[in-house]
C-alpha cells in the first residue's frame, strides 16, 4: 500500500468526518468538533453519531455509510471497544486515512495489543493508512484544519513537527504562541498501530509547505525504515529530533511507557548520525534551534561576528562559539578600517566588536550592517545590555531593518534583561529576528544549525566493500553449534569462522589430554598461549584459565593440568571441553573491535583502546553495519587510540588500512549472518604499516532459534 | 521366572533415569518390565494417610502401568525422622515382607527392574543393603557411578568389590556426568581398563543439563511461588538462572549467551524484563512479591513466556534455584521423553546377556 498517498489525504483532505462527534460540551468529541471549525476549515465537515441531528451547525449523520459522496478523512473519538468495527465501515466506505484518538490500546495490555494488530491488518484491507491510536490529533496549518481535542491551534509556518507524546504536544503548542513560532504541520504519533515516524517524515520531505522537520521520540518502529527517510528527507530539510531516555531511568521509563525493550542509547545516537539527523539535547533546545531556522537562511560556515555594547558578555559569547564549535570571524581590514573611523577610540573593533557602553541606535547600525556586508563573517549575533543610555527599543528596530537589508546572514539577538526588554523583544519577534536572553542558547542554536549543513554534506553515496568470504564453512560451524544447543562458540570455532572471512587470527586448536596439548603446540610451533575452553567461564584470566609463553612442551603440559585445576577450583558447574592451544602473536598497540545487534538498528561495531581494561577506559566509537570505507576510517579516527596509531613520540605508524580491512571484514560478516548477536576480538595486535593486524581472542555469540 | 536387574549407584537422580530408560528399550523388545524398590523414603508430597510413598515407586509404577499397589512395590518405606524404626520392626519381619513383596510382583513380568538405595550400603544393619538384595534375588548389577573426573576410577573398584564379595557375579557399570573433555579418555582408557577388570561397560552420560534441569513447576515449588502467566508451561525445562540486576545496556550481551534459561530480576525492572523476553528465556522469576508491569506482561503473553512471583528477595531465591535438581516427576511426560532419549543412546546392555 502506498501510505504517503493516504497521507496526502491526510494532509489534505476535501471532507472530514468525526466519529462520535458531540453537542455536549466537556466531551472530546465535542473538542474535536470545536477545533475543526474554529481552525477556518472550509469543505465538508460529517459528524458522526447514532442520535441524529445537527452539531455546532452541521448534520449530523449515524454513520459513514450514510454519507453521500466520499468521505477523505476520518477522525474517531468513540470507547477503544466500539473503535474495530468503525474502523471496518470506514474501509467499506472507502476512507482514505483515519485519525484515532481513542485511548484504550496497547497501553493497556495484551487485548489492546491484539485490536491494535487488527488495526493493522484493516488498514491494509482496504488501503486505508491510519494514525494513532491514543494520539492528541493532526493539524495542517496550510489547510487549514485541527482535527485534535488541543487546546488552540498552531500559528502557521514552515516546521513540521511530529511527536510520540501527545501530552507534550500540548505545551509545545501553548508555548509556540506565545513565542510567535509557526508550524506547517502538528502531528501526535500515539501508538504507531500502522503509520510510524518514518512515514511522516517521508511526508514531511514531500510537504512544500515545511521546510524544517522536528521530531520528539522514545523509540522508532522500524530502525532501517527510518534511517532510509531521513536520509532522503536531510538533503534537503533539517531533521532534528529529541529522543528521551538516555539515562538508565529514563530508559525503564521509556520501556515502561511504550511497552517495548528500549533500543541502546547509542545506537540511536549512531542511526541519528549516520543518516545525517542533529540530535537536540533538550526539547527547550529543539525550539532554540526553531525559533532561529523560523526565520533565517542557514548559516554557509562557521564564522560569527559579534556585536554589544558590553565587553562582560562579549566574552562569554566568545567562548560559547569556541565551545559549540563556530568561529570568532576576522575581519577583513575594509571593515575593521570602516569600523575604525567611525566609533570611539576606545572601541573594540577586531571581533567581538564592541561598541561600548554609550552604543546608540546608530552605532549598532553601522557595526552589524559592517559585519553582515563583510565577506569572512557567515552569522552575526548582537547583544545588548540596559545601560543608562540604552535606546533598547530603536536598536531592536534598527536589527531588524539591518536584517531586511541584507537577508541572506542570520542575525540573532540576545537581549539580556528583563522588564525593560519586553517591548523591545515583542519588536524583535515581529520583525522576524530570533531574540534570546542569554548568548550560551543563542550560540548553541546557532552551532546547531551549522552542524546541520556539515551532516547533511558529509552523507556520502559511497558503496560498501566486499572481501572474498568461505559462507558454507561458517554456515557448518554455526549449525554444529547449534546441535551441540550452544549458544556461545567455543574459542576454536570462533577463530575459524574468523578465518573463513579472511580476518587475520592466531591459530587456534582444542585438546583434551595434556598428551594431545604438547602434539598441538609442537604443530603450531612455540611460544604458545593456553586457555581453557568452556563457554560457561566468561572472564578466563580472572579464574587463571590463561598461561601465556610456554615454551616447551613442559611448560605445555604443566600449564594445561593447572589451568584445569583453577577452573575446577573456581567455577566446578562449568562444563569443560578442553584446553585451547593458540600460537602466540607479538604485542601490537592492543584494539577492541566488536559487534552487538541492537534491536532496533541491527549491527553496532565498537571499535577502540582494548586489554582487560577496556571497560574502564571507554576509549571506544560506534558505527552501525554495513560500513563504507570512510566509516571505517572515522570511526578510528574518533577514538584516541586512533590518534595513537597515526605514530606518535617517534614510533612508527600502525597498519590503518589493515585495520580498517578487518572492521570492513567484520561489518561484511555480522551483516551476512543475522545469527552472530555478539561478536568481540579483544584484544586484536595491530602492528607497523605494511604488518598487518592479528586477531588474539575471538568471542562469538549466535542468537536464536 | 522374572529376569533382575538391579541398579545401584550414589546418584541423587541417576538411578531413576536409567531404569526409565532400560525399561523403555525392554519393552521396545516386546518384553513386559515391573519394578521394585525394597526400600525407599517416604515423600510427604506423594504420600497419603493411608500409605507411605516413595517417590519413585510412584514415578514408575505410572511410567510402566503397573497394577500392583504402592506398598508392594516398595515395601519398606523409611521415615527420616525416626532412626531405629527398623531395628525395632526386626531382620526376620522385614526380609519376608520384602520377599513376599517380590514374589508378587515377579511373577507378573519378565523383567524387573529393582532400585537400590542411594548408597548400596544403606539398610546393612538389617541385613538389607542393596549388597544383600543382589545376592537374595541373583540379580544382575549395573552400577552407575558419577564420574566427573578420573578420580573417580576408585568409586567404580569399590562397587566392584562389594559385589563380587556379596557374591554378585555381573556387575555392568554406566558413568554419569562426565565432562565432554573426557570423552577421548572414556573410550580409550577407561573402558578397556574396566572391561579388564571383570565388568561390563553399558554407556556413558556425559554432562546434560537438560537432564537434571529443574521444570517450571518444581520451581515453583521450591521458591512458594505463583504464576502470573504461562500456567500452561509448567513442564517447560530450565537449564540455567541468571539474576538480572546489571545496567541495561549490558543485560541484553549477558541474556544472549543461554537459552532455554529463567531470568530473576525484581518486577520494576522493566528494562531487564523485556530484554530477557527478548532473547530465548524459558521464565521470568519476579521476586520480592513485585509483579511485571503492563508491557511486560503483554509481551510475556505475546511470546507465551511464563512468568512466576515469589515472596523472596532475589538473593533467597538464587540460592534455592541453585540448590534445585530437576527429577522427573509423574505428569512430566516430556522430561520421560527426555530421559528415553538421552540416557537410552547411551546405554547399552548388550554385554549383560540378559
Amino acid at each position: 500500500m502506498d501510505r504517503q498517498k493516504g497521507i496526502d489525504s491526510l494532509f489534505n483532505p476535501r471532507s472530514i468526518a468525526v466519529i462520535g462527534a458531540s453537542e455536549v460540551r466537556g466531551k472530546l468529541g465535542n473538542d474535536v468538533m470545536r477545533n475543526l471549525i474554529e481552525s477556518g476549515y472550509e469543505r465538508r465537515i460529517y459528524p458522526i453519531n447514532p442520535k441524529a441531528g445537527e452539531i455546532l451547525g452541521h448534520k449530523v449523520f449515524r454513520s459513514v455509510k450514510d454519507i453521500p459522496g466520499e468521505v477523505d478523512v476520518a477522525v474517531i473519538v468513540i470507547p477503544a471497544k466500539s473503535v474495530l468495527e468503525a474502523v471496518e465501515e470506514c474501509g467499506k466506505k472507502g476512507v482514505k486515512a483515519l485519525v484515532i484518538i481513542s485511548a484504550g490500546f496497547k497501553e493497556i495490555g495484551h487485548e489492546g495489543q491484539e485490536a491494535e494488530r487488527m488495526l493493522a491488518t484493516l488498514a491494509e484491507k482496504y488501503e486505508m493508512v491510519i494514525q494513532g491510536p491514543n494520539c492528541l490529533g493532526i493539524m495542517n496549518t496550510s489547510a487549514p484544519y485541527n482535527a485534535s481535542f488541543s487546546s488552540g491551534t498552531p500559528s502557521k509556518g514552515v516546521i513540521a513537527f511530529a511527536s510520540q507524546s501527545g501530552a507534550l504536544m500540548t505545551g509545545i503548542l501553548d508555548w509556540s504562541l506565545m513565542e510567535r513560532i509557526g508550524f506547517s504541520k502538528f502531528v501526535s504519533l500515539g501508538n504507531k498501530a500502522h503509520l510510524d515516524e518514518a512515514d511522516f517524515v517521508e511526508a514531511f520531505g514531500r510537504d512544500p509547505d515545511s521546510t524544517f522537520v522536528l521530531l520528539y521520540i522514545e523509540s522508532v518502529v522500524d530502525g532501517h525504515k527510518f534511517m532510509e527517510a531521513c536520509r532522503k528527507v536531510v538533503q534537503h530539510k533539517p531533521i532534528f529530533v529529541v529522543k528521551s531516555g538516555v539515562s538508565s531511568a529514563g530508559a525503564r521509563a521509556a520501556s515502561s511507557h511504550t511497552g517495548s525493550l528500549a533500543g541502546s542509547d547509542t545506537a540511536y545516537d549512531v542511526a541519528f548520525k549516520q543518516c545525517g539527523v542533529r540530535r537536540a539535547s533538550s526539547m527547550a533546545s529543539l525550539f532554540d534551534i526553531a525559533a532561529v531556522f523560523d526565520n533565517m537562511y542557514l548559516p554557509s560556515g562557521n564564522r560569527v561576528a559579534i556585536v554589544t555594547n558590553a565587553g562582560g558578555p562579549g566574552i562569554l559569547t566568545t567562548d560559547a562559539c569556541e565551545a559549540s564549535g563556530l568561529q570568532i570571524a576576522q575581519l577583513t581590514s575594509t571593515t575593521v578600517e570602516f569600523l575604525k573611523a567611525n566609533l570611539p577610540p576606545a572601541a573594540a573593533v577586531y571581533n567581538p566588536i564592541d561598541a561600548l557602553g554609550t552604543a546608540q541606535p546608530e552605532d549598532y547600525e553601522l557595526c552589524i550592517e559592517a559585519a553582515l556586508r563583510d565577506e569572512n563573517v557567515d552569522s552575526v549575533l548582537v547583544l545588548l545590555t540596559p545601560q543608562a543610555m540604552t535606546k533598547q527599543t530603536e536598536t531592536a528596530q534598527v536589527i531588524v531593518g539591518a536584517h531586511t537589508k541584507y537577508p541572506k546572514k542570520p542575525v540573532i539577538a540576545v537581549f539580556m534583561g528583563g522588564n525593560s526588554m519586553v517591548y523591545p523583544r515583542i519588536v524583535l519577534t515581529e520583525g522576524h529576528i530570533p531574540v534570546f536572553d542569554f548568548p550560551e542558547r543563542a550560540v548553541h542554536a546557532l552551532a546547531e544549525l551549522y552542524k546541520y549543513t556539515v551532516s547533511r554534506d558529509s552523507l556520502k553515496d559511497e558503496s560498501i566493500p566486499r572481501f572474498k568470504a568461505d559462507k558454507k564453512r561458517v554456515e557448518k560451524i554455526i549449525s554444529d553449534v547449534r546441535a551441540d544447543r550452544r549458544r556461545v562458540l567455543l574459542g576454536s570455532e570462533a577463530h575459524a569462522i574468523a578465518e573463513a572471512y579472511d580476518i587475520p587470527v592466531a591459530k587456534i586448536r582444542l585438546a583434551t589430554s595434556s598428551e594431545e596439548a604438547k602434539v598441538l603446540a609442537d604443530e603450531l610451533g612455540y611460544p604458545v598461549v593456553l586457555k581453557i575452553a568452556s563457554p560457561d567461564i566468561v572472564h578466563k584470566s580472572d579464574i587463571g584459565g590463561i598461561k601465556v609463553g610456554l615454551k616447551t612442551p613442559e611448560e605445555v603440559e604443566a600449564a594445561f593440568l593447572q589451568i584445569l585445576d583453577n577452573a575446577k577450583a573456581q567455577m566446578p558447574k562449568a562444563i569443560i571441553y578442553g584446553v585451547d592451544i593458540q600460537e602466540m602473536a607479538e604485542r601490537g598497540k592492543e584494539l577492541i573491535i566488536g559487534c552487538s545487534r541492537d534491536v532496533q538498528f541491527g549491527p553496532l561495531i565498537m571499535f577502540g583502546a582494548g586489554g582487560i581494561f577496556v571497560n574502564y577506559l571507554k576509549d571506544i566509537a560506534f558505527r552501525l553495519a554495513p560500513m563504507t570505507r570512510s566509516d571505517a576510517s572515522e570511526l578510528i579516527m574518533e577514538t584516541k587510540i586512533g590518534t595513537l596509531l597515526k605514530g606518535v613520540r617517534g614510533e612508527a605508524p600502525s597498519d590503518v588500512a589493515a585495520i580498517e580491512d578487518t572492521i570492513l571484514k567484520i561489518s561484511q560478516l555480522v551483516t551476512d549472518f543475522q545469527e552472530i548477536v555478539e561478536l568481540d576480538i579483544n584484544p586484536a595486535f595491530a602492528y607497523e604499516k605494511g604488518k598487518g593486524v592479528s586477531a588474539v581472542d575471538v568471542k562469538i555469540t549466535i542468537g536464536g532459534p | 521366572m522374572a529376569k533382575n536387574i538391579l541398579i545401584t549407584g550414589d546418584t541423587v537422580t541417576g538411578k531413576t533415569m536409567v531404569a526409565i530408560a532400560l525399561a523403555s528399550k525392554l519393552r521396545a523388545e516386546k518384553k513386559s518390565v515391573g519394578y521394585f524398590k525394597p526400600s525407599g523414603v517416604k515423600s510427604y508430597a506423594h504420600s497419603t494417610p493411608d500409605e507411605d510413598v516413595d517417590e519413585d515407586a510412584a514415578v514408575m509404577k505410572e511410567i510402566l502401568g503397573m497394577k500392583e499397589r504402592l506398598s508392594c512395590i516398595c515395601p519398606i518405606v523409611r521415615h527420616m525422622s525416626s532412626y531405629d524404626e527398623l531395628i525395632r520392626v526386626g531382620k526376620e519381619k522385614l526380609k519376608q515382607k520384602v520377599q513376599t513383596c517380590y514374589a508378587k510382583i515377579a511373577k507378573n513380568y519378565d523383567y524387573v527392574i529393582i532400585e537400590g538405595e542411594k548408597s548400596p550400603w544403606y539398610l546393612l544393619h538389617v541385613d538389607l543393603s542393596t549388597l544383600d538384595i543382589a545376592r537374595e534375588l541373583g540379580a544382575t548389577v549395573i552400577c552407575l557411578v558419577n564420574f566427573p573426573d578420573i578420580a573417580a576410577i576408585d568409586d567404580i573398584l569399590l562397587q566392584k568389590e562389594l559385589f563380587t564379595r556379596y557374591g554378585t557375579s555381573k556387575i555392568g557399570v554406566v558413568l554419569n556426568l562426565v565432562p565432554p573433555m573426557l570423552k577421548k579418555v572414556v573410550n580409550e582408557n577407561i573402558r578397556p581398563f574396566l572391561e579388564e577388570q571383570g565388568m561390563v561397560f553399558c554407556g556413558v552420560l556425559y554432562n546434560n543439563r537438560e537432564l537434571f534441569s529443574p521444570t517450571v513447576g518444581e520451581i515453583m515449588r521450591g521458591l512458594k511461588g505463583e504464576m502470573v502467566t504461562g500456567m500452561d508451561k509448567m513442564d517447560l525445562l530450565i537449564d540455567k538462572f541468571i539474576v538480572g540486576s546489571m545496567a541495561p545496556e549490558n543485560a541484553l550481551k549477558w541474556f544472549r549467551e543461554s537459552k532455554d534459561k529463567a531470568v530473576i530480576t525484581s518486577g520494576d525492572r522493566t528494562d531487564i524484563c523485556l530484554a530477557a523476553l527478548e532473547t530465548d528465556t524459558n521464565l521470568l522469576i519476579l521476586t520480592g512479591g513485585v509483579g511485571p508491569d503492563i508491557g511486560t506482561l503483554t509481551r510475556a503473553r505475546e511470546l507465551g513466556v511464563p512468568i512466576m512471583m515469589t515472596a523472596l528477595d532475589t538473593y533467597a531465591t538464587s540460592q534455592v534455584v541453585n540448590e534445585l535438581v530437576g527429577t522427573v516427576t509423574v505428569d512430566n511426560k516430556e522430561k520421560t521423553a527426555a530421559v528415553e532419549r538421552i540416557v537410552g543412546e547411551a546405554l547399552s546392555i548388550e554385554g549383560l546377556d540378559l
